[in-house]
């Protein structure tokens, strides 16, 4: 059931992040997508491998449900929130957006732990606050990446 | 939870292999003349970063660890310097496919020979102490990797091109 279920909800973000209307064009996606990939995996290795405070069991079932969230849903819920940190709307709509993104992916964290796809080791506060953190410096990271993609273009323009 | 294997803890072959490895393929991405809008260069050099990353810390560590980078099993420093190694081959491995203008109708011979130098690099790796297979792991599961994976990056190179060329049109 947490792989069905994991995978249903990466498709639901797929089909959400399909539909929201874009600001960035497809090669800043790519570049972000890329670089999600990148830091979250490495940052979860490390809480998995290293640090052992959130661990994957290794039976086939949750690993390939891990897999599907370190791919697919996570990578969209970041993005879907530094998209929205690009929209020319008022700054409300626009925190609201970024916010709301945030919330969701820590409750998505919650969530795996609840279907014992990802294993807390200390208590639930110490996580609770971990996830908010690690999450934001996802979003932070990731928009930075993205402002500086973006301007490297920009002085190709300028350049050319 | 699992325990951390500690292959080797000195600095010696493996990690100068990484160092050069990654200084070399650096430098010669530096060097060569630009045939690409910089927002594509970086997206090439990315897509090899990121491929390693999505390889060697999921499909290589779940479900189980079907090999380890590096002096442990431990993710150290050396092995994300390992992931940007990754980088140079990727965008060479573009700009080589550009710069000989491979017809699309070459492409397959062009992928088998580009696995084919990824895995002699990778079985240098392997002899020098970078890679440790487990379960079973190989270079034969390595070569169906390395044809697929450079099959999709083929796929994106067409794609990427015409993206970059319309939004370089478009005001």
């Amino acid at each position: 059931m947490q792989l069905f279920i994991c995978v249903s909800f990466a498709w639901f973000v797929i089909i959400v992040f399909t539909l929201i209307p874009k600001r960035l064009s497809t090669l800043d996606f790519i570049c972000l997508y890329c670089v999600t990939i990148l830091f979250t995996t490495t940052v979860f290795t490390l809480f998995d491998i290293n640090f052992h405070t959130v661990t994957i069991p290794r039976t086939p079932i949750p690993s390939f449900a891990t897999i599907i969230t370190r791919v697919v849903t996570i990578p969209l819920l970041i993005m879907i929130a530094v998209d929205a940190l690009q929209t020319s709307s008022g700054h409300k709509v626009r925190w609201f957006l970024v916010g709301g993104t945030w919330l969701f992916c820590m409750v998505f964290d919650w969530f795996l732990s609840a279907l014992k796809v990802i294993i807390y080791h200390k208590a639930f506060l110490w996580h609770a606050i971990s996830t908010c953190i690690t999450y934001f410096v996802f979003i932070l990271f990731a928009w930075v990446c993205t402002k500086l993609f973006k301007l490297f273009g920009e002085k190709t323009v300028r350049a050319g | 939870m699992t325990t951390s294997i500690v292959y080797d803890n000195r600095f010696n072959l493996n990690e100068w292999f990484v160092i050069v490895g990654l200084l070399l393929g650096v430098a010669t991405v530096v060097i060569l003349p630009r045939r690409f809008s910089r927002k594509l260069s970086m997206l090439f050099f990315l897509f090899g970063v990121t491929s390693g990353s999505f390889f060697d810390l999921s499909l290589g560590v779940l479900p189980v660890s079907f090999y380890d980078v590096g002096d442990e099993s431990s993710y150290q420093f050396m092995d994300f310097l390992s992931l940007v190694m990754y980088g140079p081959f990727s965008y060479l491995f573009f700009y080589v496919y550009d710069f000989m203008k491979v017809r699309p109708k070459y492409c397959p011979l062009y992928i088998l020979v580009s696995a084919l130098i990824s895995l002699g690099f990778e079985s240098l790796g392997y002899y020098v102490g970078v890679f440790h297979y487990s379960h079973g792991y190989g270079w034969q599961i390595s070569f169906i990797i390395y044809l697929v994976l450079e099959s999709l990056w083929i796929l994106l190179f067409y794609l990427l091109r015409h993206v970059d060329a319309r939004s370089s049109i478009e005001p």
